[in-house]
């Protein structure tokens, strides 16, 4: 359970099972990311899996998920919005794991810690059933770092024997050059916005 | 010398026009375009013609979006290390006949959908090849007409020569790189 990964590592690992049936795999995130890492998921994993995937929100609480769950047509399901579940919720959830485990494909649970609390004391036979497949969300590993940032604006500043503040004013002036590594200079500087003084 | 032919810059207008017509360069995202291209270069991986293992392409394979709130929009999306001197010891892509390369594309989200408007390609072959690299660039949109009218194009093993190349996505790109050079076994006189 203390496995850390990055969408990256889950998006091939799913292409490499995407024939095997019935993959449940349930991601640990902060709370706070929770609406942008089932936006990412939404918008990447159809990529590697190649087929059409379900956002299901149990919000309403767990039968109207699992009436959700035997409703979608999709072959896999990417399940969130359960942290305002308590115990009863939970155990319904649990009643139910028989029907993750009928002809779809597979999918995602998205839970915060608190509810991975709640889920291990109340929902015990989906927790063994999927107790090898928790990993916990490395967010944002694909960003650039600092320091590769630092790098990248070194090399440009060396090849071009130009400081940050000389593109700015340049793209200021609507002077900027054409040269497609002048739009990668100003992202990296945070100053995107002047590319559009340039058309 | 460069030669200004009135003629001939007609030409570069109607064939930067065809470029422009015969390509989209309309993308889901800057997220979506990375999640594309890790899927291509992680198949290469998968089949031997990249020499990267999985790891190496991701932290190769990076994303920069701006995290200032007025000049959201504009995202790059990065294989490798910015290289200019073409050193090896800098981090590429590295392939299975000994070429190797990097790229860069800058895309505009602040439209719907978002647009790629720039990008470089450049694919560097074996020390024993006549030629050492070949870049395929998309030249930002710029106000310079002479500029605007040689928007894609590619540079034939020498940064001073640049000559219109056929409009290709980044996609497209790759998969030229990956599985559309072949390096003989004995090279031309």
């Amino acid at each position: 359970m203390d496995k850390l990964f990055s969408l990256d590592d889950f998006l091939h690992h799913r292409m490499l099972l995407q024939s095997s049936s019935n993959g449940w795999t349930v991601l640990i995130v902060d709370l706070n990311d929770i609406p942008s890492i089932v936006d990412d998921l939404k918008d990447t994993l159809e990529i590697f899996i190649e087929s059409e995937i379900a956002i299901i929100s149990g919000k309403k609480g767990a039968k109207d998920l699992d009436e959700q769950i035997r409703e979608a047509s999709q072959d896999y399901l990417v399940i969130f919005n359960l942290e305002l579940w308590n115990e009863q919720e939970w155990n319904i959830f649990d009643g139910f794991r028989s029907s993750l485990d009928q002809d779809k494909k597979g999918g995602f649970l998205i839970l915060c810690e608190q509810s991975v609390y709640l889920m291990n004391r109340n929902a015990p036979h989906f927790v063994s059933w999927a107790s090898r497949k928790f990993y916990r969300l490395k967010k944002d590993a694909e960003m650039l770092t600092q320091t590769e940032r630092d790098r990248r604006l070194n090399a440009l500043q060396e090849n071009f024997e130009m400081s940050d503040q000389d593109v700015i004013d340049l793209a200021e002036n609507r002077q900027l050059p054409a040269d497609p590594e002048f739009g990668e200079w100003l992202i990296l500087l945070d100053r995107g916005d002047l590319l559009e003084r340039q058309k | 010398m460069s030669g200004k032919n009135e003629t001939w810059e007609k030409m570069c207008v109607e064939i930067q026009q065809r470029s422009l017509d015969n390509i989209s360069l309309e993308i889901k995202s800057a997220k979506v375009l990375r999640a594309e291209i890790l899927k291509v270069l992680t198949t290469a991986s998968d089949e031997k013609i990249l020499k990267c293992k999985i790891h190496e392409i991701q932290s190769l394979l990076k994303l920069r979006e701006s995290s200032v709130m007025n000049t959201k929009g504009y995202s790059e999306v990065m294989g490798g290390e910015k290289n200019f001197r073409r050193d090896k010891n800098i981090a590429h892509f590295k392939l299975h006949n000994n070429c190797w390369f990097d790229f860069a594309i800058t895309i505009n989200e602040t439209t719907k959908p978002a647009q790629i408007i720039g990008f470089d390609f450049e694919l560097r072959f074996p020390e024993n090849l006549p030629t050492s690299f070949l870049r395929i660039d998309l030249n930002l949109p710029n106000h310079n007409n002479e500029l605007q009218n040689m928007r894609f194009h590619l540079h034939p093993g020498n940064d001073d020569i640049m000559i219109h190349s056929p409009p290709m996505s980044p996609i497209q790109i790759l998969h030229l790189f990956l599985y559309g050079i072949n390096i003989p076994d004995k090279i031309r006189a």
